[in-house]
């Protein structure tokens, strides 16, 4: 809708995409970091 | 590093289209806020106010101090100055101020209109007050606050009295945030720069807070993975770290350090992106050795990862263990070296002046590198056999965080400020506060150098007699500079509320997208993005 208005502005739509495939990998590896750790401690504990 | 051509029409497009948006007023604009700048400008008057009251307890801390003996505080209290102190000021007061610059500079610096996740900012920083009211409430619950030391080792930590699940509560809520704001930077530096803004055109600021955000990815959550461990340990039975149960309290300090030592870097990469930026503009050349600087920093953020040992020579581990933590340790001064090397090289016959951002970042690079010195000390196995858990330490950390971290993100506000507030600073007050803050600090810290070394212990109220003079001189120091932060204060109430107006670049020899647009910055830059070419990049 802006990008129409504004023919200056990129297409945001794979912009998007790319912002909410970023997140999505990052979010992933803090779970991970996070699990991962705990996993590690309790096999040793 | 970088100009544009883009000028005026990038700065707020949205105009020319009938929807610029002006802020809402009063506290609804700041609480439902998503912009980029008022959430910077959040960030950095919490860490200010974080910054004083950390400051307090540093103060009660080096008065009591002051003369051998119990004077003014519980012992008990004393300790929970130390460890509140430490965690107030790395994750109330540093922290945020990094995140805060992110936010009001990482989106002009690469051309972008905002943050990537801009209602996701919202709530990382909403989130923070919540966390820093719980975690100082808990120095009025039933047995006082968490008095344990930062690094909250078990079994020590874990004979906290109900104030406990409220610290690991306030230390998951400071995770939380982290993790968003470092995800929100990572998005955007990687999706909304502006064309022609390859990653090697970055300022360096852009660059280092990018390598930041991911070292905060990989550890905020696992130094919440072990204090999650501490609650279930405490509460609901199980035995990570207790020995009893077949658990190993060694294996928490391997588990906090993993997250410690990256920690450490969290709190100086960005250190160095500012200082990397405002060198260059008052020696009125580019920055010497780009490259190199940002493959530096990549350097030094993955040799964090593998050095967490050196926190912990004295626990006991293998001959092995310790000569790899030792050399790993040592090999973080070859990209330090680079770095110091590369500022040194960009003032090298340059058209230097001394305006005070310029005045802290030297004191930064000076500074830093007696910080840095120490910790290579320090890296030694057996002589840090010495130092361990002695003065020494504090002395080695507390050069690299105040004059190294904070007196980076004193320079950024100066070298900012008019960009931020559209009014220059007074730079009479701006010299008084650098030379009161550098005097100040150089006789709070150097003195424990030789304390370390005379073997006073850390986080103890009372010591023996001869070192009653360092710790006299010490605390003079303390309250030299931290009254000399009420200057800086007071600087910057009155930047805020007038002064010579500021042009759009205020200083000669900057370059950056920021300074392409109006000072004070517009609610919304860059709704259409700039172009930037090679030659521009690098001019």
């Amino acid at each position: 809708m802006e990008a129409a208005m504004n023919p200056g502005l990129p297409d945001p739509q794979p912009r998007r995409r790319a912002v909410r495939r970023t997140v999505i990998t990052l979010v992933v590896i803090a779970v991970a970091f996070y699990a991962g750790f705990i996993w590690l401690a309790a096999q040793r504990a | 590093m970088t100009a544009t051509t883009a000028g005026h029409d990038a700065v707020h497009d949205g105009h020319d289209h009938g929807h610029e948006h002006a802020p809402p007023r009063g506290l609804w604009r700041w609480l439902s806020t998503t912009n980029h700048k008022d959430i910077g400008t959040m960030y950095l008057v919490l860490s200010l106010t974080m910054f004083f009251i950390g400051g307090a307890m540093a103060l009660v801390i080096r008065a009591e101090l002051f003369r051998p003996g119990l004077q003014l505080v519980e012992p008990m209290f004393f300790n929970q100055m130390t460890t509140m102190h430490a965690l107030v000021m790395i994750f109330g007061a540093v922290m945020p101020a990094f995140v805060g610059l992110a936010n009001w500079l990482i989106p002009m610096m690469v051309g972008a209109p905002d943050m990537a996740l801009p209602r996701m900012n919202n709530w990382s920083f909403w989130i923070m007050p919540f966390a820093f009211a719980l975690l100082l409430s808990t120095l009025f619950m039933d047995g006082g606050g968490p008095a344990g030391g930062w690094t909250l080792y078990p079994p020590l930590s874990l004979q906290t009295g109900a104030a406990f699940p409220f610290v690991i509560l306030s230390i998951h809520m400071m995770g939380v945030s982290s993790v968003m704001g470092a995800i929100n930077i990572i998005a955007t530096i990687l999706n909304l720069r502006a064309p022609g803004m390859t990653l090697m055109r970055m300022p360096l600021f852009v660059w280092t807070w990018l390598i930041t955000a991911y070292l905060l990815i990989a550890v905020m959550p696992v130094l919440a993975g072990a204090v999650t461990m501490l609650l279930t340990d405490k509460y609901f039975g199980t035995s990570f770290f207790n020995a009893a149960g077949g658990g190993d309290p060694v294996m928490f300090q391997h588990i906090f350090w993993f997250f410690g030592h990256p920690e450490v870097y969290i709190m100086i990469l960005p250190a160095f992106g500012i200082v990397s930026q405002i060198i260059p503009t008052f020696a009125r050349k580019p920055l010497f050795g780009y490259a190199s600087m940002v493959y530096a920093t990549a350097s030094i953020a993955f040799l964090s990862f593998i050095v967490w040992g050196h926190h912990m020579f004295t626990v006991g581990m293998p001959l092995a263990g310790e000569l790899f933590f030792m050399y790993a340790t040592m090999l973080i001064a070859v990209p330090t070296g680079v770095k110091v090397f590369n500022w040194i090289s960009t003032m090298w016959r340059g058209s230097m002046t001394f305006e005070t951002p310029m005045l802290f970042a030297i004191a930064f690079v000076v500074l830093f590198t007696i910080g840095g010195f120490s910790g290579l000390m320090l890296a030694i196995a057996p002589a840090d056999f010495q130092y361990q858990d002695t003065y020494f330490v504090v002395a080695h950390f507390h050069y690299v965080l105040v004059p190294g971290a904070v007196f980076s993100i004193m320079a950024a506000a100066y070298y900012w400020l008019p960009k931020w507030t559209g009014h220059m600073y007074d730079e009479k007050l701006g010299r008084l506060h650098f030379w009161c803050s550098a005097i100040g600090v150089n006789i709070l810290f150097f003195p424990q150098h030789f304390l370390g070394l005379a073997g006073m212990p850390r986080r103890i109220p009372d010591y023996a007699l001869q070192f009653a003079e360092f710790n006299m001189i010490s605390s003079i120091g303390a309250f030299i500079f931290g009254f000399s932060q009420l200057i800086f204060l007071w600087v910057v109430i009155k930047c805020v509320r007038g002064g010579e107006p500021a042009p759009a670049k205020p200083w000669e020899g900057a370059h950056g997208l920021e300074w392409t647009v109006p000072s004070p910055a517009p609610h919304h830059t860059f709704q259409t993005p700039p172009q930037i070419t090679e030659a521009e990049a690098h001019s």
